[in-house]
């Protein structure tokens, strides 16, 4: 376990550099000014164009530039954007309400998704199976705005079962925006339990708990389910980088003043400081998360460790 | 009754005729094909959107871009027998706008996927049959891009390459060089998925009997890649290609609706949806929304049902 770790956290390094390396050439060593176009609708002004080349060191070599860049990352250091704020502190600012959308999001998919995926996994072949197969495919191919704004129109508007926008961020107002941040993922982790379970209801161990006379419900919940949520369990840390996607999405359709909808507003008013840090750091914590996932990994299925 | 089917083209054929299973494997998988409803439904749609991108003058003879096609009169005006699904904000014919709408969907949706085809196929064998330090650059290369989530990352490329406004490019030139760069964002981000694919199965395949053989024959590795290696991981591929094509349109679709991917005066639908979406148009004029939405999701949910169908027929072992 202890090389497992190590290996991991080694294998991590360069995939930490490369992509960091990648995000800082696009935005800093192409062709073009990084400031381009990048202050809102006028050029940037004088003061906060010097202040920008003296913040990203614009005068030194390419090489020194990224270090210095990336020393500045890990410090904690995402700019300042043409306002004046630290980017940092915005992010800071918004990120209680997406940490609680997202959380409101993934009980979501697990209760729903595993839910619908156990009946049906446990109903191979029946109507219940067809149905959950059909619907989720259906969600699969809904883009996240076609959701949120059809759930906005319906749930909101017409029937009045939640609040329309969420400027506040309560947990009521949370609800439905968390729903439709969900929905892509119920559907696949539905799929993915589905297909998990009936692997290991075929599994030998299995037919041995029948034969020994177990309950069918002892033979699924207590040896087939926990082995089939080996990889889900995987699958919902990872999708923690189509969250913070969906997050933008999401948060901009009800007004969710979040990590997310600030990254839609840098976008919309040409904040460039802005939308390059904050994609930085979810890139960054993206990563951080699929390591502990893959730790995690581990230690539930210790085959994977000893290879 | 699938099952038996799929069942038969488990059972290993003689090996001598290595010809005659792979026939019998794209036989088997068009019979199971053929009876799968999911696979005609999502031909259909899919025949129909190809089409509908290709002359969406068979559907709405008027261009709604044109001078002159929308109506400011119309305005937010709901579905009436002169425009089926009603206008939008401009007055334009939502009907025409949708059908309009698809092209810019399938060409970014048919390049992106086209463009990682090519790029992970390639750097997949070559990584999968060299192996070595290749194979350990490549596929630490491929590690880095898999990390960057799709969206964010488009939403950053598409950032730092502003298009050029008024450069005195042509509307046509301007409308294809948002499209490659929308493309140009997704394909970069999206190949690592068929490099690994295409890696794994070089790697299965390339210890086999019949691979040695061939070389043993004097085969070049550029005559075993093409006459063994590429049509043993053809299936595979092509169902990971027709599923992400759905997810690439979705892609496009939301980098547009967030303002990013192409623009006014473009037809899209991403773009169509971002300005129904509006919170008082919602309520005033819901049609605005509805239709493109309804369109977008049925392209989506072509391409990857027929990915799905695909899977099912040709690798029994995945469903």
């Amino acid at each position: 376990m202890g090389k497992y770790i190590v290996r991991r956290l080694l294998q991590m390094i360069p995939v930490l550099l490369g992509t960091t390396f990648i995000i800082y050439m696009m935005v800093f060593v192409l062709p073009g000014s990084p400031l381009d176009g990048k202050c809102g609708e006028r050029p940037c002004p004088d003061a906060f164009v010097k202040k920008f080349e003296e913040e990203f060191n614009l005068d030194k070599p390419v090489l020194l530039r990224y270090l210095l860049y990336l020393g500045n990352l890990f410090r904690g250091n995402l700019g300042t954007n043409f306002y004046g704020n630290s980017v940092l502190d915005e992010l800071r600012q918004r990120f209680p309400t997406t940490l609680e959308l997202a959380l409101i999001a993934v009980f979501f998919i697990i209760v729903v998704g595993i839910g619908l995926g156990v009946i049906a996994g446990i109903r191979k072949g029946r109507f219940a199976d067809h149905l959950i197969t059909v619907t989720t495919l259906i969600l699969i191919s809904m883009p996240v705005f076609v959701i949120g704004g059809l759930a906005q129109m319906v749930f909101g508007l017409k029937l009045g079962w939640f609040p329309v926008t969420a400027t506040d961020g309560t947990f009521n107002q949370l609800l439905l925006p968390g729903m439709v941040l969900a929905s892509l993922y119920i559907a696949y982790v539905a799929r993915l339990t589905r297909t998990s379970l009936i692997e290991n209801l075929r599994a030998d161990y299995v037919r041995t708990a029948k034969a020994k006379g177990l309950t069918r419900g002892r033979q699924v919940g207590l040896h087939a389910l926990r082995n089939s949520m080996i990889p889900v369990v995987t699958y919902i840390g990872l999708s923690f980088g189509g969250l913070m996607g969906g997050a933008i999405v999401t948060e901009r359709i009800f007004n969710i003043n979040g990590i997310g909808f600030f990254l839609y507003r840098s976008i919309t008013q040409r904040d460039g400081v802005s939308v390059v840090g904050t994609i930085a750091l979810i890139v960054i914590v993206y990563l951080f998360v699929n390591l502990l996932v893959d730790l995690l990994y581990g230690v539930l299925d210790p085959r994977i460790s000893l290879d | 009754m699938t099952d038996i089917a799929t069942e038969e083209s488990l059972v290993p054929t003689d090996p001598a005729g290595g010809d005659d299973r792979e026939a019998s494997l794209w036989g088997d998988a068009w019979d199971v094909l053929r009876r799968n409803p999911l696979f005609w439904i999502s031909a259909v749609l899919m025949v129909l959107f190809v089409v509908m991108a290709a002359v969406p003058q068979l559907f709405a003879p008027n261009d709604p871009s044109a001078p002159g096609a929308c109506d400011l009169n119309n305005a937010r005006l709901g579905p009436s027998a002169q425009a089926w699904f009603g206008y939008d904000l401009q007055g334009c014919d939502v009907y025409a706008l949708t059908i309009w709408g698809a092209r810019s969907s399938i060409l970014v949706g048919l390049f992106t996927t086209l463009v990682t085809v090519i790029i992970g196929v390639s750097l997949g064998v070559i990584a999968g049959y060299a192996g070595k330090w290749v194979d350990t650059l490549l596929s630490r290369v491929a590690d880095v891009f898999f990390a960057i989530p799709l969206l964010l990352g488009g939403i950053i490329f598409m950032y730092t390459f502003p298009t050029p406004t008024n450069s005195g490019l042509s509307e046509t030139a301007l409308y294809f060089l948002i499209v490659f760069k929308v493309t140009l964002a997704m394909a970069i981000l999206g190949w690592p998925g068929l490099f690994r694919l295409m890696r794994s199965s070089v790697m299965q395949v390339k210890p086999q009997e019949y691979i040695q053989a061939s070389r043993a024959l004097g085969g070049s590795p550029l005559r075993i890649i093409r006459r063994h290696i590429i049509p043993n991981a053809f299936a595979p591929v092509l169902v990971v290609a027709t599923i992400d094509l759905g997810g690439y349109i979705a892609t496009e679709a939301t980098l547009s609706f967030l303002g990013i991917g192409l623009q006014d005066p473009a037809i899209s639908w991403g773009i169509a949806i971002s300005s129904a979406s509006q919170l008082g148009y919602i309520v005033a004029a819901p049609h605005m929304l509805l239709f493109p939405s309804v369109f977008l999701s049925l392209t989506v949910l072509a391409f990857i049902m027929m990915g799905e169908s695909l899977r099912d027929a040709l690798d029994p072992k995945l469903r």
